[in-house]
């Protein structure tokens, strides 16, 4: 079994991994193709895929499809030790080991253990939504810090005029519309009304990949799971689905 | 020690609960059928015969304070019953004591007089004679001879906290010495000697060893685990909780890649007037420690809680009695290799008086261990709940947070049953 992914700059990875804290460990999922992520939270209202494709790497070679079941606490600990021109080389030593190497003014390698996981593969959902609004991250991500202040969850509506975040809270209340001209939106495609409640304290864990991606894609419909797509180097991309929260 | 929270107050209303109604035992105004001041200064008139002035013998259960009044600056001792050369190993062992009753609880915390010398908590790494001889004792797996010597008299005090189990006269200390060779269990010296092994790090190994908990949470109060220079002494309320927060934090982490349970589970038991009832149910893990004092009958139900994303910050509504309940339940969930969300609810009848939070812990252990009533719904559970409760069912739930999300919050496998589950 070889696997060696060698990447350019180190932060690349590092952003990755730093998207990923709504999992506490995961199945990477190494193959030709390249590699990817696609795991539940323990509470089973979110789910990440993820998606680096082999053309992103300096460098790829993978002989076999190969699970890496990682602790990703340890990983970030790792990772935030890169310096910022740092070359990031991921080996496999054996079958249960992962040599992670910082190859900049000097040579450090880390090295972790795999974990034992299982195999709980799950199919990425399918989801027909009605909205679809592509923004910049940030616009996205500020949005979600308004309404945590306020609330612990935020709505969201659509119409053809534009897009409509809230939350409340008995003292409180937000509101943030962005129309569907302005200059942080990139594509808007409104095929029926719709509005829905999720949860901010995952949206918070979920609008963290900004630090991967300038954009993000919503797709969602009325008290439908949401879909938050951020496109990511090399054709990659970071998607994250959310429940959502209904009102009783 | 960077990894236990050092200000792991009481709060406001942690302290109100604590305090007896001012006729001091007179006519029992607070209602409680055993007034603790007159419990306890009954037992401290038996001690009192046994002084002889200020010269003070006795078998220490182990057992050791360190308050936490003026800190950094404690006052910190050993605590001797007036028995020589016996087991007192009850007088300090809370785990023994759900099945007895409050005024022999109240007799042998009683009987247990305290030495006292103030201490800078830093000084654990260079203890001055009496700590030092304190570190020993905390140390022995069994009761110890020790004799203390007292300035003064030592002087009844009435102390009955909601964190820590109530204790018996008090005096400066002159000094004090064992009289005897501590026996020290194996793995308690392994760690003490290990200046490079983390707090933490000792804390698990000896839990994993068998030594009682008790026991570490004195050692951990006496100042005797982490890196060497950054040893301190910790009072012995905040250990009490820093030591159930890392032994649960562990296991915390350890359930949340296991299956979930697949029917909602009730169990429960109640003990010295206090209730606890549990109940367990399928989703991730999940947490929520309610407590009820059935001293007005207007008050609500208080709580604190937690999702499978943990805790960073302090249980400062519930403190102690949230981290002390959460320890058997995330026990209990690593035994059956499961992970559940978790309702704790805690009664308190007008008739307990206060000694610390360890009955929680007991009682929850208690109730863990029988078999609970199983049901296939959260609304035919609470049927059953609601006849264990004494408040309103309505009235807990109302306050709760996490059954709002239990509630409200949808699952993916709500919308994508065949994709997921592949």
């Amino acid at each position: 079994m070889a696997l060696r992914m060698v990447l350019a700059d180190a932060k690349i990875w590092k952003n990755i991994i730093e998207s990923l804290t709504l999992l506490d460990e995961a199945n990477f999922i190494a193959s030709e193709r390249g590699i990817e992520l696609r795991a539940m939270d323990p509470s089973r209202v979110a789910m990440v895929d993820f998606f680096l494709p082999a053309n992103a790497f300096e460098e790829y070679e993978c002989s076999e499809v190969t699970r890496l079941g990682i602790n990703l606490d340890e990983m970030i600990q790792i990772m935030r030790r890169s310096g910022s021109s740092d070359e990031l080389i991921m080996e496999l030593e054996g079958t249960t080991k992962l040599v992670m190497t910082f190859k900049g003014q000097n040579v450090r390698s880390f090295g972790i253990s795999l974990l034992d996981l299982g195999e709980s593969d799950y199919p990425a959902p399918t989801i027909d939504s009605k909205s679809k609004i592509k923004l910049t991250a940030d616009a996205l991500q500020q949005a979600v810090k308004d309404a945590e202040i306020i609330g612990d969850h935020i709505r969201i509506v659509t119409d053809e005029n534009g897009l409509t975040l809230s939350a409340s809270s008995e003292t409180k209340d937000v509101k943030i519309y962005i129309e569907k001209d302005s200059d942080v939106i990139a594509e808007f495609n409104v095929r029926e009304e719709s509005s829905a409640m999720y949860s901010l304290s995952y949206l918070t864990e979920m609008t963290k990949a900004i630090k991967a991606s300038e954009l993000v894609m919503i797709a969602f419909s009325a008290s439908m799971p949401i879909q938050l797509e951020f496109p990511i180097v090399a054709g990659g991309k970071l998607t994250y689905y959310l429940a959502p929260r209904i009102e009783t | 020690m960077s990894s236990v929270n050092l200000t792991l107050r009481p709060s406001p209303s942690e302290i109100n609960r604590n305090l007896c109604q001012k006729c001091k035992g007179f006519r029992k105004l607070c209602g409680k059928s055993l007034c603790p001041i007159l419990a306890k200064a009954k037992s401290i008139a038996e001690i009192q015969k046994t002084f002889s002035k200020t010269e003070f013998f006795g078998a220490s259960p182990p057992g050791f304070f360190v308050g936490e009044y003026g800190y950094p600056k404690v006052s910190i001792g050993p605590l001797v019953p007036p028995l020589a050369s016996q087991d007192t190993s009850i007088y300090d062992a809370e785990d023994l004591w759900i099945e007895k009753s409050m005024e022999e609880i109240i007799g042998y915390r009683t009987a247990l007089v305290r030495g006292k010398a103030a201490t800078s908590v830093k000084s654990a790494k260079d203890p001055g004679k009496i700590l030092s001889l304190t570190q020993e004792l905390v140390m022995s797996g069994k009761p110890i001879d020790t004799e203390m010597s007292f300035i003064k008299r030592p002087k009844l005090d009435i102390v009955f906290s909601p964190r820590t189990a109530p204790s018996g006269p008090s005096g400066i200390l002159k000094s004090a010495r064992i009289t005897e060779n501590p026996k020290v269990p194996k793995p308690v010296d392994k760690v003490v000697g290990d200046t490079d092994l983390k707090a933490t790090g000792g804390i698990l190994n000896l839990y994993d060893d068998k030594i009682p908990q008790r026991q570490i949470t004195r050692l951990l109060s006496a100042g005797l685990f982490g890196v060497k220079k950054r040893r301190k002494l910790v009072p012995t309320t905040w250990s009490i909780t820093a030591v159930d927060d890392i032994l649960g934090k562990r296991y915390w982490k350890q359930i949340l890649n296991k299956n979930w349970i697949n029917d909602f589970q009730l169990y429960g038991h109640k003990a010295l007037g206090n209730n606890v009832q549990i109940l367990l149910y399928p989703s991730g893990w999940m947490f929520e420690a309610l407590e009820y004092w059935r001293i007005s009958p207007l008050g609500n139900p208080e709580t604190d809680w937690e999702t499978w994303k943990g805790r960073k910050k302090y249980a400062d509504v519930i403190c102690g009695a949230y981290y002390c309940t959460r320890l058997p339940v995330l026990e209990y969930l690593m035994k059956i290799n499961r992970q559940s969300g978790a309702f704790v609810f805690m009664e308190v009848d007008r008739d307990w008086v206060p000694m610390g939070v360890w009955r929680f812990r007991e009682i929850a252990k208690e109730a863990l261990k029988h078999p609970p009533m199983k049901f296939d719904t959260m609304d035919n559970a609470f049927v059953e709940l609601k006849k264990r409760l004494a408040l309103p069912l309505e009235r807990w739930l109302n306050v709760s947070k996490t059954y709002k999300i239990y509630r409200t919050q949808k699952t993916l496998e709500d919308f994508f049953p065949k994709d997921i589950q592949g």
